[in-house]
């Protein structure tokens, strides 16, 4: 049947009506005052926006969220950027005002060489990051004339932890303001769903910045510590770049133990150091053992220590591969000797499960060692990570 | 200091916390009172006035305990191990800039051998043990 207009509203009016009234009776006591008819409409009005709003709803509290992290990553790495300058001037004493010179080497990027022909890469690569670290430490050493070698890398590890915060605040930044602008729901909801781990690696960051500022070894430097124990008192000598090395004997076998120079922040070459002292024994080299702090799983034990096969060494892994091509021509076998810890606790000051792991990870050597090797054998041992702290 | 007065700080907003949330069970206590006697505009203020409090005063509390919870994890004391080489005599003290694994500070005040500093970590405070 066809209707009419106003007859048609006047249906539209009762049919109001009749939800209203719906609604009223949802009221707990069926009270019919103005308060509670206000009470019933509000909450129908808030499942209707949530019903048809609801997605614009959580991005806007999303977006609210990003924007308190922001802020929260802008101070942090300003906190870190006044670490290092204060640092620079109390240390370096330079003659001219750094910020500036501090502000164009937070800027600083690095371009990975193209990989559409792989080949050759860990070369190029090798070299890049060669001309990188070695402009970087000119660049912090103009910044710091006063400074000493040791205090020099420490103030470069200071300065690179300050980058990597400004970078991870531009990151930040930039996916929270295209979110914004474009009001994409999907761009927000990504960057807040990564926004815990970002903003653990951003407290990561700030707490490595205080370690090296201060000049405190860190998780990182399980393994440096455990070569060092190795190394003390004996005879060192320099291999390679910022690589130190030492003789000892342990239960009949030679051991070659090696770390990154200390006590200033520093990973140094291992890879070129384990190939130089690998060409330097013609290959009669029984074993080599690396020991390396290591990420562990969320619900295992910090310190803990366990055994493994292959070359751990973390970075871009052109280290890495240096260790692999060097053990696969004269066919040695590459053990693994890993201590859990955290990124957090990778790069804050070494917590005292980390340091008393390194007694326990000698006698996991010792073990090693005499299981696998016989009297009078070449044994090299590998310890890896910053070295910040840590002397030998 | 500064982290003494923080932590202070949070502590007198948990306690105001603690107060709001004791006046919003009091409120919602009294809102189905209000509800049983069939006055429906004191249910309605007591209800929606008792809900915001509950929902503001937990969440300052997780946020106070957040925050606690971080100061607790920056008092980490970084503590220097200090031992003597002839005898074993262990001297430990706070971390001061300049410190090292090996630096040699001194001689032992029990045999005049050398002491160096053996190891540097990271000390977090005792944890409170749950009943």
């Amino acid at each position: 049947m066809f209707i009419t207009a106003p007859i048609r509203s006047a249906r539209s009016i009762e049919d109001v009506d009749l939800i209203l009234d719906v609604a009223l009776q949802l009221a707990p006591t069926g009270g019919n005052s103005v308060l509670s008819n206000l009470m019933n409409l509000v909450i129908f009005g808030m499942i209707f926006a949530s019903f048809f709003f609801g997605q614009q709803i959580q991005s806007r509290i999303a977006i609210l969220q990003l924007d308190g992290a922001v802020r929260k990553l802008e101070f942090i790495k300003s906190d870190a950027k006044a670490l290092a300058l204060r640092t620079i001037k109390e240390i370096g004493k330079p003659k001219d005002d750094p910020s500036s010179a501090l502000s164009g080497l937070l800027e600083q990027f690095f371009i990975s060489p193209v990989d559409m022909d792989p080949a050759g890469i860990v070369g190029k690569l090798d070299h890049l990051l060669d001309v990188r670290d070695l402009k970087f430490k000119a660049d912090v050493k103009k910044l710091a004339p006063e400074a000493t070698d040791s205090q020099a890398n420490n103030l470069e590890n200071l300065v690179e932890a300050s980058w990597a915060l400004n970078l991870l605040y531009k990151v930040v930044r930039h996916f929270y303001l295209l979110g914004k602008k474009t009001s994409s729901f999907y761009i927000i909801l990504q960057l807040q769903m990564l926004l815990p781990l970002i903003m653990q690696e951003a407290e990561a960051y700030a707490g490595a910045a205080k370690a090296f500022a201060l000049g405190q070894p860190v998780g990182d430097g399980a393994g440096a510590l455990v070569a060092s124990r190795l190394m003390r008192d004996h005879e060192k000598r320099e291999v390679d770049k910022d690589v130190m090395v030492a003789e000892t004997t342990i239960e009949g076998r030679r051991i070659i133990a090696l770390k990154a120079k200390g006590p200033g922040g520093n990973v140094g070459k291992p890879g070129d150091a384990i190939r130089t002292l690998i060409e330097e024994n013609t290959g009669k080299v029984a074993m080599v053992v690396m020991v390396d702090a290591a990420l562990k799983f969320e619900g295992e034990k910090t310190g803990e220590i366990t055994e493994g096969i292959g070359a751990a060494i973390g970075g871009v892994g052109t280290e890495r591969f240096k260790i692999e091509a060097e053990a696969t021509k004269y066919k040695i076998p590459v053990y693994a000797i890993i201590v859990k810890e955290s990124i957090l606790e990778a790069i804050t000051p070494m917590k005292k499960e980390i340091a008393e792991a390194a007694n326990g990870v000698i006698q996991r050597i010792k073990t090693l060692i005499q299981e696998n090797t016989k009297e009078g054998d070449l044994v090299i041992v590998a310890g890896i990570g910053n070295t910040v702290g840590i002397a030998q | 200091m500064e982290a003494k007065r923080s932590g202070m700080y949070s502590y007198l907003m948990v306690i105001f916390s603690i107060i709001i949330l004791a006046w919003a069970v009091w409120a919602m206590y009294n809102a189905f009172n209000f509800q049983q006697q069939g006055n429906t505009e004191n249910f309605y203020f007591y209800a929606a006035a008792s809900s915001i409090a509950i929902v503001l005063a937990v969440s300052s509390i997780m946020q106070m305990r957040r925050r606690m919870l971080l100061l607790q994890s920056l008092a980490i004391k970084v503590l220097s191990i200090i031992l003597c080489a002839n005898c074993g005599f262990k001297v430990v003290r706070a971390f001061t800039q300049g410190d090292f694994v090996y630096k040699e500070v001194g001689n032992c005040q029990q045999c005049k051998g050398t002491m160096r500093i053996d190891s540097i970590y990271a000390e977090e405070p005792p944890k409170k043990s749950r009943p």
